[in-house]
This record gives C-alpha cells, structure tokens and sequence, in this order.
C-alpha cells in the first residue's frame, strides 16, 4: 500500500468572525467594542476572530489601542486586516499577522453614497472582486455576472458533514444537500433540489451575491457574511415555494437579508 | 466472485448487528456461501446474537495478529452450513484492527470461495467502523425513523462516499441501501416518527427494507437466534424480503400499513 506523505501543505479557507471596527467617536469607541464583544462572546470563544481594521481610517485612535482593547477582552486574535499599509506600523509590536486587504470598489462607492468619509482609491485590479462600473450602479442584491469561471454543479448529494465550497464561483445544486452539510461559494448559489444543510453565498465577500432556491429549508442562510438562522417550520410559513435571498441595506445602512417568493405558490403542499 | 457489505449506521442501537445476524442468514439460506464478521472489537456481539459465544476460540484479532489461522478462528453456524461466522476479540484493543490485516484477511475469505463477507461496523465514525465499509462493494445503511439516527446515516453515507476504497479509487461507487428498522406504521401514520417516504428522501438511496418494531427482536436476541428465524413474525418476514429484494427479486414493500387505516381507507384512499 501506498505510503501517505505525514507533513504537506494545502491551501484552506476557513470561516472566521470578523471584529469590524468603523469610522466614528473615539470616546465612545471602547465602550461600544467592548459591547460588541461581550454580546458575541460564545461565538468569538469557539471560532477563529479576525479584527477588521479597514473601514477605520480616522487618525484620532491608532490601531494599537484598539488591538490591545481586544485583547484586554479575553479575544484571542488570529489576524489584523488593514485597508492601507500606513497602520502596519502602529502594529509592528504584536506578533500577530497583519494583513492588508484593501476594500472593493463597491463597498468603497457604496460607502460614499452612504456619507461615509471620504477613502483612499483602492486598486483596480482586485482580483477578488467585479469592479466594472455597471456592477457599482446596482442595488445589492441584483446578482452582477459572475466571476467568468463556470459554475461548480452539485450532482451527489451533499450529506451531513460533507462541505462543497466554491472558490471565486457560484454553485448550481441539482442533488439533495441534508442537514449538517455546507455549501459555500464566493458567488451565488442557485439550487434546484431541497436546502437543508447551511447555504453561504458571497463568502468572499461579494454583497451582490444571492441565494435562489426552489425548496429552501435551511438551517443558515449567508450572504457576505451576513446570516440568519432559521426555526423549524419558519420557512414554511413563507409558503415553501421558491424562494430568493438577497442582501439589502435598509434605510440604516444596516446590511439586511432579505427573503422573497420567487414567484407566488399557489400552492403549499408541494410533494 | 465474493462481494463485501457493510452494515452500518453511525449511530449505536439502531438494529445494526440484528441486521446483520439476520441478513447473513437469509443469504445462508438461500445457498450462498457468506462469512460474518464483527468489527466492534472489545464490544463483541454478533456472536451472541447468532448463538454462537461457546464455540468462539479465536477471534479476528488473534487472525490478523497471526496468532491463529482463519480456518482455526470462523466458527460455523449450527443452523446452516453456509454460514461462518468471525467474532471480534472482547479483550484486546481496538487499536490492534489494521487496515493490512483486515485486508489479508478477507482475501483469504476470497480464496475460500465465499460468496459474501457481510462486516458489522461498530458504531460511531472511528477506526472500527471505517475498516468495516473500507473494503465494502456494497452497504446497508441501517436507521430508524428518526431524525438524530437519520443524520447519522447520512453522515455515515458521506463517510462511505469518500472513504470507501471504491471512492478513492474511483471505482463504482458502492451501492448504498436503506434499511429502516424499529418501524410502527401506526405512529408514522400519525406523525409521531418520520414515515419510510420522508426518511427515503432525506437520505435519498432506494430502501432495501423496513423492518416493523416487534418484540420478538429482544426475545431471538436473548435465545440467540437470527430474527429471520423468527418463523410467521412480521419481522421475520420483512428481513426475509429485504434479503430477496438484495438478491435481485421484486417484492412489495410490506408491513407499511398500521392497524390504525382500516381497509376501506386505504380503498378509498382515505
């Protein structure tokens, strides 16, 4: 028999909680991160936390206050994302991973009709994302053309404990996928058998990603990041027809998830 | 040519080693030459259940260790000379089951002209269990109508269509077959457990069987005798059909019907 090598390296993506610290009051700052913290703490002890320093650009607080707020906190931090390389510096003494990962173009525009202040231009040619000028016009939620590649095609169901991800693609589901599976795609996800595991759409970030499905029956449902969990028989109660997710940002600016009928059922009883 | 089934369901208690007492009968029975092994090692079973505990000198261990032939270790059963049956080792580690032992093992079982080698997965998703569908030509995923031992065998499906050597190899995959034990027609048809067609599509592999809850599995289970022997129970019965349906006959699934929907109901599709 073939032996196994005992050491190799492979690339991961892995689901982590992002700490987002925005633009705003210094004063009220620590306060509110604090709050933040406190409110997710079974969720920040059991996942990997990520501190998400890019929409942060105002001068009056450094970096370095905040990571050690967080830290005072009892999160144990994987990794700082920054927008620009100037708060490399501010970081230089943690041993933890600085990674610059500058916003889209999108979030960029769409922050700025938003009145959020003004931001540096990030690069054009983030790979990651569709920065075509047609796609910034759209509302959130009207699915762009995808990433170019084809589609990753389900065929075999998807059983519990079993994860398919799709990277830098949407996923078209043509087999069943049961409760305790996952299916992740950077892009959207169209299904056209019965949901039942963990849909994630817009993993890596794409807000313009959508969730269509014909028989959603979820256990979680996310698009960019944004999720929500659903009771037995809450969908159900949508009419279980087709249905479409899609992310919306209310009158806040709050991202939102929203769920509509694809088209009216005229009947609910459906096997 | 010797075919490899796996019994197994991720979740302990669902009827497993029964069925697989029961299913290796039947094949017994209608001539096939068929060799049961118990991969529970330190929770031996099988032999209990098939009648056979004073007869067991070796066990599979003590074959893969070298400690004793294969011919010293299969016990055969009193009832029908087709069957052999290998038990686990109640003492030794379960550690001591290795993926080359299993295999020389039932090579040798090839080269003894059995027509099948039916393997009792231990519970669970560990070492035991996934050398008990790692070799496996075909499966029967066991559960019962119920939700946490419905995800289970779900999960267990995952497992075997990625840890099968078939699946590795990207052979044929095995072929998966549901078998739902502890059935009650009456409460599924009240919607007290999960109906055979709500489980069916959950896990969406044809069903093999359904076997109805009777209490003639714990009496058969403590006199050591197969329930397929149970002669005239309704279980005994549904084994019988599951082991002609697995060999290729057409038979209509029975014992779906509880008291509860009465004749003209069922007439007039009530």
């Amino acid at each position: 028999m073939k032996r196994r090598r005992q050491a190799v390296i492979k690339g991961s993506s892995l689901p982590a909680l992002r700490i987002v610290v925005r633009d705003g009051d210094a004063h009220s700052l620590r306060t509110e991160l604090l709050e933040t913290i406190d409110n997710a703490r079974p969720l920040l002890a059991e996942a990997i936390a990520v501190l998400d320093l890019r929409e942060r650009l105002a001068s009056d607080v450094d970096a370095h206050d905040i990571v050690t707020a967080v830290r005072d906190a009892g999160v144990r931090l994987a990794a700082v994302l920054i927008g620009d390389s100037g708060q490399r510096d501010a970081l230089a003494e943690f041993s933890l991973p600085v990674i610059e990962a500058p916003l889209s173009t999108r979030d960029a525009l769409r922050d700025a009709a938003l009145g959020a202040p003004d931001q540096p231009d990030p690069p054009a040619d983030d790979p990651s994302e569709d920065t075509s000028p047609a796609s910034a016009s759209q509302r959130p939620g009207e699915s762009s053309s995808g990433p170019g590649l084809a589609p990753v095609y389900l065929t075999k169901p998807l059983r519990s404990g079993q994860r398919l991800y799709a990277q830098g693609r949407d996923i078209v589901v043509a087999a069943p996928t049961s409760r305790g599976s996952e299916l992740i795609a950077d892009g959207s996800i169209y299904a056209f058998s019965p949901i039942r595991g963990r849909v994630l759409a817009g993993a890596g970030g794409d807000t313009s990603a959508c969730i269509v499905a014909t028989d959603l029956d979820a256990e979680l449902v996310a698009v960019a990041g944004v999720y929500r969990t659903f009771e037995a028989d809450e969908l159900k109660a949508h009419g279980g027809g087709p249905v479409s997710v899609t992310l919306w940002l209310d009158a806040d600016g709050n991202e939102r998830l929203t769920l509509a009928a694809l088209a009216p059922s005229s009947s609910t009883q459906r096997r | 040519m010797t075919r490899v089934v796996v019994v197994t369901s991720g979740k302990g208690g669902v009827g497993k080693t029964t069925t697989s007492a029961s299913f290796a009968s039947g094949l017994a029975m209608r001539g096939k030459k068929t060799a049961v092994i118990d991969f529970d090692i330190g929770l031996r079973n099988l032999d209990l259940i098939l009648g056979c505990e004073r007869r067991v000198v070796y066990d599979f261990i003590n074959v893969i260790q070298g400690d004793a032939k294969l011919s010293q270790a299969l016990v055969r059963d009193k009832r029908n000379d087709n069957l052999s049956i290998l038990a686990a080792s109640q003492t030794k580690d379960k550690d001591a089951l290795k993926e080359d032992g299993v295999k020389a093992v039932f090579d040798e079982l090839r080269d003894m002209g059995f027509d099948y080698i039916v393997c009792d997965s231990p519970a669970g998703i560990e070492t035991g269990a996934l050398l008990a569908l790692r070799f496996a030509d075909e499966a029967l995923v066991v559960t019962n109508p119920e939700v946490s031992a419905v995800r289970d065998a779900d999960r267990m499906l995952g497992i075997i269509d990625s840890k099968s050597l078939r699946a590795e190899q990207g052979l044929e995959p095995v072929k998966e077959h549901l078998v739902i034990t502890r059935y009650v027609p009456k409460r599924a048809n009240k919607g007290e457990m999960l109906g055979h067609a709500d489980v069916q599509e959950l896990l969406n592999i044809p069903i093999l069987g359904v076997i109805p809850e009777s209490e003639v599995v714990l009496e058969c289970s403590n006199q050591g005798t197969p329930v397929i022997l149970a002669n005239g129970s309704p279980a005994a019965r549904a084994y019988d059909d599951m082991v002609a349906r697995f060999l290729g006959e057409d038979r209509p699934l029975n014992f779906l019907n509880g008291e509860s929907a009465p004749f003209w109901k069922r007439l007039f599709g009530g």
